[in-house]
């Protein structure tokens, strides 16, 4: 009965609520309208500029189109994706971006939540240390890669100033001998936006969890692993998908960290074996104008994050903990 | 008891009288690991400022040592007013770029949020769903296509291929504005409805005038964004149009072609403090975007 109350389809209210029927669908059709002017501009975008992209984009992969000549344009087939897996240097590229991924970011979020465990507790200065550690997050990147060279510099840099107070006279050239360790670093050097996110999560969780451990006996250690972890993989999932998808892409830092002052002005002037996967798409496109090719690499590298996120997601119901009420996620 | 162990909250104080020793010695133990990470964290930033009062020949033969002689204030006199001035004519560029982007970006992002978050409509949830995974894409798929595009067209080493970029808004900001403009209540909305108010005028005069916070946190990850980026101009814009991300990777070089790297330090100090000091101000609103967002800056 109470269910037939509410419900306008009940065949004796029928007559009654018809007026109020038409005039709500009126309203939801003019609702639907206004919801579609207004997601217009990106709607439109997102056609002009990523679908049609998109289709156009795969359809370039399939040719041999180098950019200058239209009428020269050949429809070649999947040749350019069988292209790509024959060179040694995609292969190259690939393992190293992979491993650039595998270190950077596991250590990067273990990094991120030590920091928010330490910063979490009500200490003094503990604002003070939150907003240092975030500050490199906001650095743009052509300054920081700048930032990063001086530091390594064989010379003029701060590493090796620190070490000849140790060892006087040593001179290390990390920009050729300990490449990826300074890509490394660059990468863990704003780990504190990863705290802040991480510090968010840890206000979630209610303090009688903690309180209620105590009285149990449990330390802070068996606290942490018990009851802050598992709390916190919802965090961490997020976390390593989208520093995943980011690592892999690593473009532009090895670029500008490697790349030589005189070299900036022209081509990616870095040895191959050192290319990540998207310094080689790079190169291939922009400095080469092989478009044909370089989409066909970029749709490969799609197709590899789309299996590995969706295994990341799959594997996610056996180590991510989900609340049963789920008021507010990070 | 010093002064360290006064913070510490009212709950832990019946244990302090046990061992308050080695809570001391903990607590110290912890200060002494912030300010080593402190000092790690900040050394870099530091080290550049050092190494932008050099002279070329201390930088380039420092003889272990670490502070210039004479601190050599004129190597930021150099970079902003000679070499043709050209770090102003850059950074002129850069704000033409930063600057229109940025406001149409807060528009339609701020209207495609309106929408996602205060309508029903068929397809909506699916539409919304499209957004969110638009940030998964990587980003070389489309931008290849894009620039042979854009090259067709003749819009290259132009600004056109960011402000039709801006146009369509970004996943992230559209995402931003639609949780925020989730939290408004509804009685606002209803009672302007009562009133006749357009859709548009419900927008514009009651939902953006209180969405202040999420305009300011958009604006100033867009600014971020633009006065940073190295990638898009490097690919559209040749020397003229070049911004200053650009500039500061080539660095300055004297008449005859050597490098001036002290001098270069100081313009990528000076780049990089707008951003710190717009970080400074507005440090609250620029970290609750990220807890909001869960995407770091």
């Amino acid at each position: 009965m109470e269910q037939t109350l509410g419900s306008p389809s009940t065949s004796k209210l029928a007559p009654a609520k018809r007026p109020g029927r038409a005039r709500r669908s009126v309203r939801s059709r003019r609702e639907a309208i206004s919801f579609y002017l207004f997601i217009s501009p990106w709607l439109l975008g997102f056609i002009l500029l990523t679908v049609f992209p998109l289709v156009l984009g795969f359809l370039t992969s399939l040719s041999n189109y180098d950019g200058l000549n239209l009428a020269t344009v050949q429809f070649v087939g999947p040749k350019n994706y069988a292209r790509a897996l024959s060179k040694d240097l995609f292969w190259t590229s690939l393992a190293n971006s992979a491993r650039y991924a595998i270190i950077v970011v596991p250590v990067g979020i273990t990094l991120s939540f030590l920091l928010a465990v330490m910063l979490n507790r009500p200490m003094r200065g503990r604002d003070f240390f939150r907003l240092i550690y975030y500050l490199p997050a906001i650095l743009p990147v052509a300054g920081s890669s700048r930032v990063w060279r001086l530091l390594f510099d064989p010379n003029a840099g701060a590493v090796n100033a620190l070490i000849r107070l140790f060892r006087p006279g040593i001179v290390i050239n990390w920009r050729l001998n300990y490449w990826w360790e300074m890509l490394y670093l660059y990468a863990w050097w704003p780990a504190g936006a990863g705290m802040v996110i991480f510090l968010a999560g840890l206000q979630g969780i209610p303090g009688e969890l903690y309180q209620a451990a105590e009285i149990d006996g449990a330390n802070r250690f068996q606290q942490l692993i018990k009851i802050t972890l598992p709390l916190m993989t919802p965090v961490v999932f997020f976390q390593l998908i989208m520093g995943i998808i980011g690592a892999l892409q690593v473009m532009v830092e090895p670029i500008l960290i490697y790349g030589t002052a005189s070299g900036l002005s022209g081509r990616v002037d870095m040895p191959g074996r050192m290319y990540t996967y998207m310094v080689y798409t790079f190169v291939q496109v922009f400095d080469f104008q092989r478009y044909g090719y370089g989409v066909a690499l970029s749709w490969i590298f799609f197709v590899i994050v789309l299996i590995l996120t969706l295994i990341v997601i799959k594997s996610s119901k056996y180590w991510v903990f989900y609340r049963v009420s789920q008021e507010g996620e990070a | 008891m010093s002064q360290l162990s006064q913070v510490r909250p009212a709950t832990y104080r019946g244990k302090a009288a046990a061992g308050s020793g080695v809570r001391f010695v903990r607590r110290a133990l912890l200060y002494v690991a912030f300010l080593l990470i402190t000092f790690l964290v900040v050394l870099p930033l530091v080290w550049v400022v050092i190494t932008s009062l050099k002279t070329q020949d201390e930088y380039l033969h420092p003889a272990f040592r670490i502070m210039p002689e004479v601190l050599q204030w004129r190597n930021y006199s150099e970079a902003l007013f000679e070499h043709s001035f050209l770090f102003f004519r850059k950074t002129a560029n850069t704000l033409l770029i930063a600057l229109p982007t940025m406001i149409m970006t807060v528009i339609s992002s701020s209207l495609t949020g309106f929408g996602f978050a205060r309508h029903r409509a068929p397809l909506r949830n699916a539409l919304f769903i499209l957004v969110l995974a638009m940030m998964m894409v990587p980003a070389m798929v489309t931008i290849i296509p894009q620039f042979i595009l854009y090259s067709k067209l003749g819009l290259t080493n132009t600004y056109w291929p960011w402000y039709l970029q801006a146009v369509a808004g970004a996943p992230f900001n559209i995402f931003l504005f639609r949780q925020f403009f989730s939290t408004i209540p509804e009685e606002l909305e209803e009672a302007a409805e009562i009133d006749g108010s357009s859709r548009f005028r419900i927008y514009w005069q009651i939902f953006m005038p209180n969405a202040l916070p999420a305009i300011a946190v958009v604006s100033i990850f867009h600014f971020q964004w633009a006065w940073g980026d190295w990638f898009t101009p490097r690919i559209y814009l040749n020397e003229e149009k070049s911004t200053l991300a650009i500039l500061l990777t080539r660095g300055f070089a004297n008449p005859k072609g050597y490098a001036r790297d002290a001098v270069t330090l100081a313009a990528v100090v000076v780049y990089m403090l707008p951003l710190i000091i717009m970080f400074m101000f507005a440090q609250k609103l620029i970290l609750e975007g990220i807890v909001t967002t869960g995407i770091k800056g």
